[in-house]
């Protein structure tokens, strides 16, 4: 029986122009976005490769070791494959980046960057699903029960010995099948597409957390058909269901994600970056000008000694931005968190927030970019400190001035140098962080099912 | 005759359960944004103002003009009152910028902002008129002709001696008055939030450009409207209509503007902003190298110093002259050189930004996007005013502070005794005439007319022509 009923939602919705719409649509919207940031993406490769190829370049003729100190490093995330399904905070976190002792690290659009980039947001298969995908789930289910009762077959199906969840239970099926079969399909030859036209590739990693994007995708989009299902049977004409699916999907979809961040920031508020950056450099300034008040007083210093109290100096500096720096990001922590919370109500933000995360250009992400950042400047700091040590021994047994300097300020041995490499997240680390969002979507996809059944059954054929 | 059939379009329209519903959501949305967007504004301004005064007691501590031009003054991007209706390009962790001397200024962002913001698109009046107005519209006008046609109250309308001009005409207008009477209420009622807001004061011409913009949306609505009844004409079947008019609202409103950078890059590719630093540095360091080799490579210190111990005073400061002179001239180089590869590069962005609003500008959505965004001022054209006005105000910086340390006597690098930076020019914005950002966007605001002077007549002509039977 169940076989049956599934067969014939199956074929009714196969058949109806809604199918072929949704289908083209689909199809098109997500070969043309994957093809289009794919596009975009062998670009930035080619960027990152030839920034890498001309810093190496240069690394490998100057003679400014010395200078590096304050220089500091370029560095710059390699792009990542899977920020072309969902583009995330990519661009923010992919700028390139000094790495010196002193600066503070900016991260953010490059101040040359396209403009038109800010104003709309970016049609990748993260936008597609949430927004579109959401709401043709919704028009899947929308009269699942209310239009077949305005039709009259549901009165007619009832008249056969059929259970009510059985029904239910087979429009369910039929339905999420196929809304979620074409949809996949496009995805898998958008992706096969690009990986024969562009340089796009895979590692195994990557296609394990790709997978992850889509079942939660199909996650995601099972919850809106539930949804749409529990309207359809809490309604008794097509038109108003049609009407109520707008209505929440409009506050789900498009309202509440994009409220809440702003909200939090009135709510908790922080000040501003750039406040806390001037901070830093009052206190900077203010230890050098101590430590030059001091040096008036004790003029008959040795050369080792002044080397250890600048030594000293630069710590406690270290320290005292650092602790500044802490207060600060806990703020900004908990504004972040605050806005997570607030739109939490809406399995749209759930479904971006995981989403993002696991193709590694989430939130968590752009966090632990700070740390990566902040762990390649001290590996760096040390590996000059170190070599600035052996390149200052080695000087000293050397005779002539001139080839001491030289000796000093030799090109860097590049396979020396620390890399800066941000690595993707393992699929353990990827759960955790996206568990919350992943179950929630879970519970809500239960509370609608459960909901249309309920509702289901008490509902009146007759009326 | 006209006016009882717009009477009963209206009527229909607004006792019907789903003009209710979705036309309260769309006012409801608009306040929440309008509320929302004046908290987030306010906060805005007042930090924007304390850290001046902050970013103004750094520069007095740095004690020196030297260290002033070479450390340089923070400037953070000043709110935009419009950012309350049109949130744009503020949509960014790029706050703050540092004029100094030395380097050409621009807004940078942080690593330690808050990201969240950019991960959805602002729901600002822009997306509320463009995105669930435009669906709206599709709502409202999906069944206005289809609908009747299958429930046969068509033909029995036209059973009546009534022309079916009247008719179409009657369903433009009065299914276009019950969609614009929500949206005026919204923006009534958005224009008094702004109105009462203690925190935020619009000026004449800010009102101006209020009532500009809001007729910009009027004719968005009116493209939309008009799209929706021609499809209704067009197809027999409502919920046929219904459907494509959602897979063309897809299209219009989310897809086609999203696109548009992208198409662009991939037609019209442009040098990657990190090439651009490259190419920057390089050069700098190619000119570095040409005068130190000019100057026989003695560096600031060498063989310098130590033979200033056996020069007369004189002699010293005509040294000190030299390097001075020097050093400006190296600066006014490294200047040249980087203002020539950016302005190159802008006039390659600019070309981009063109075409992807060509590309783009099949939308009528994009059109009215870019003609609200630029007449807020919170769009590409306030992005470049902003940068041309930063570095402007590096200009009059550079000049403050040559003149100051004319004024000033001893080496340069040590703290000046009257070091003191009260008439320090200030980072102020020119807002463009209002008139000049018409101008800049006549072709979107014309393009919008004349979809819905296409759309409208579409529909008309195929009316006349439709079989009703």
């Amino acid at each position: 029986m169940m076989g049956l009923l599934i067969r014939k939602e199956v074929l009714t919705h196969l058949l109806s122009y809604r199918f072929i719409l949704t289908f083209s649509l689909f199809f098109v919207l997500v070969v043309s976005s994957v093809q289009m940031i794919a596009l975009n993406y062998s670009r930035q490769v080619e960027n990152h490769a030839e920034t890498r190829r001309a810093q190496e370049e240069q690394l490998r003729e100057s003679g400014d070791f010395r200078r590096m100190r304050w220089s500091g490093i370029q560095a710059e995330k390699a792009p990542n494959p899977l920020s072309i399904f969902a583009t995330g905070l990519e661009r923010e976190m992919s700028r390139s980046i000094r790495i010196s002792n002193s600066r503070d690290v900016k991260l953010g659009r490059n101040k040359y960057a396209n403009p038109l980039f800010v104003l709309f947001s970016t049609p990748d298969l993260l936008y597609i699903v949430n927004i579109v995908g959401s709401l043709l789930a919704l028009l899947f289910a929308f009269d699942a029960i209310c239009g077949e009762k305005e039709e009259g077959t549901l009165q007619l199906m009832m008249a056969n010995s059929v259970p009510r969840h059985t029904i239910l239970l087979a429009k369910w099926i039929g339905g999420y099948a196929v809304l979620v079969l074409p949809f996949l399909t496009a995805i898998l030859i958008a992706v096969l597409f690009a990986q024969l036209t562009t340089s796009l590739s895979f590692t195994g990693a990557e296609w394990t957390a790709f997978s992850m994007m889509l079942a939660v995708a199909a996650l995601y989009l099972s919850v809106f058909f539930a949804l749409g299902m529990m309207i359809s049977a809490l309604t008794h004409s097509a038109n108003i269901s049609l009407v109520f699916n707008f209505l929440i999907w409009v506050v789900l979809v498009l309202v509440i994600p994009n409220t809440a961040p702003i909200v939090a920031r009135a709510v908790s508020p922080v000040p501003s970056a750039g406040v806390m950056a001037s901070k830093r450099e009052a206190v900077q300034r203010q230890v050098w000008g101590e430590m030059r008040q001091n040096r008036r007083n004790q003029r008959d210093m040795s050369r080792e000694e002044r080397r250890q109290q600048r030594d000293e100096i630069r710590a406690r500096i270290e320290e005292e931005t650092g602790k500044i720096l802490t207060a600060y990001m806990r703020k900004v922590d908990d504004q972040i968190s605050m806005s997570i919370l607030l739109a939490r109500i809406s399995p749209s933000s759930n479904f971006v927030y995981a989403t993002a995360n696991i193709a590694g250009s989430g939130l968590d992400n752009f966090a632990s970019m700070r740390n990566v950042i902040d762990r390649y400047r001290v590996d760096f700091m040390e590996w000059w400190q170190a070599e600035s040590h052996a390149r200052r021994q080695r000087a000293e047994s050397v005779e002539s001035q001139e080839e001491r300097q030289a000796l000093r300020d030799a090109p860097v041995d590049l396979d020396d140098l620390p890399q800066f490499t941000v690595g993707r997240a393992g699929l353990d680390e990827i759960l955790v962080s996206a568990q919350t969002d992943l179950l929630l979507l879970l519970l809500l996809n239960m509370a609608f099912f459960m909901g249309a059944y309920m509702s289901f059954l008490r509902y009146d054929l007759m009326e | 005759m006209l006016w009882v059939m717009i009477r009963k379009e209206c009527l229909n329209n607004l006792l019907e359960l789903r003009f209710l519903v979705c036309g309260g959501l769309c006012i409801f949305l608009a306040v929440v944004s309008v509320v929302v967007l004046r908290a987030d504004l306010a906060t805005k301004q007042a930090d924007y103002h304390s850290n001046r005064e902050i970013y103004r007691t750094e520069a007095e501590e740095y004690g020196g003009y030297e260290n002033l031009a070479r450390e340089g003054i923070r400037v953070d991007r000043p709110p935009q009152n419009f950012q309350v209706l049109f949130y744009g390009t503020e949509k960014t962790l790029d706050r703050t910028a540092v004029v100094s001397r030395d380097f050409l200024p621009g807004f940078e962002g942080s690593s330690a902002g808050n990201p969240i913001v950019l991960l959805f698109p602002a729901a600002d009046m822009l997306f509320i008129v463009g995105v669930v107005f435009s669906l709206l519209a599709f709502f409202i006008s999906y069944d206005a002709v289809a609908g009747e046609r299958e429930r046969g109250t068509l033909k029995l309308l036209m059973s009546y001696p009534l022309p079916r001009d009247t008719l179409i005409l009657a369903k433009w207008i009065g299914g276009y008055l019950s969609l614009a009477l929500p949206f005026l209420i919204a923006l009534g009622i958005g224009a008094l939030l702004i109105g009462i807001s203690g925190e935020i004061t619009f000026t004449t011409e800010d009102w101006q450009a209020f009532v500009v913009s809001g007729l910009v949306s009027l004719i968005l609505i009116a493209v939309m409207f008009s799209i929706g009844l021609f499809i209704s004409v067009l197809v027999r079947n409502s919920s046929t209509a219904l459907m494509s008019l959602l897979a063309i609202w897809v299209l219009l409103a989310l897809i086609i503007p999203n696109a548009g950078p992208y198409i662009a890059e991939v037609v019209a590719p442009i040098p990657a902003p990190g090439a651009v630093e490259r190419l920057i540095s390089e050069r700098i360091k190619e000119v570095n190298d040409q005068f130190r080799q000019e100057w026989g490579g003695g560096g600031r210190g060498g063989g310098g110093r130590r033979g200033m111990r056996d020069m007369s005073t004189e002699q010293r400061a005509e040294l000190f002259q030299q390097m001075q002179q020097r050093r400006e001239a190296l600066r006014k180089e490294v200047n040249k050189v980087t203002e020539e590869i950016i302005r190159d590069y802008e006039q390659r962005l600019r070309h981009q930004v063109d075409i992807a609003r060509t590309i783009t500008r099949l939308s009528p959505v994009a059109s009215y996007a870019y003609a609200n965004t630029d007449i807020g001022e919170t769009g590409v054209r306030h992005e470049r005013n902003l940068v041309n006005g930063l570095r402007a105000y590096q200009r009059q910086f550079s000049r403050y502070i040559l003149e100051q340390q004319a004024d000033a006597v001893g080496f340069g690098d040590q703290e000046d005794e009257d070091y003191r930076i009260d008439d320090m020019p200030v980072f102020k914005l020119r807002a463009e005439s209002l008139a000049g950002r018409l101008t800049a966007r006549t072709t979107d605001v014309l393009l919008l007319a004349v979809f819905a002077v296409l759309f409208f007549m579409a529909a008309f002509v195929s009316f006349l022509r439709t079989d009703i039977t």
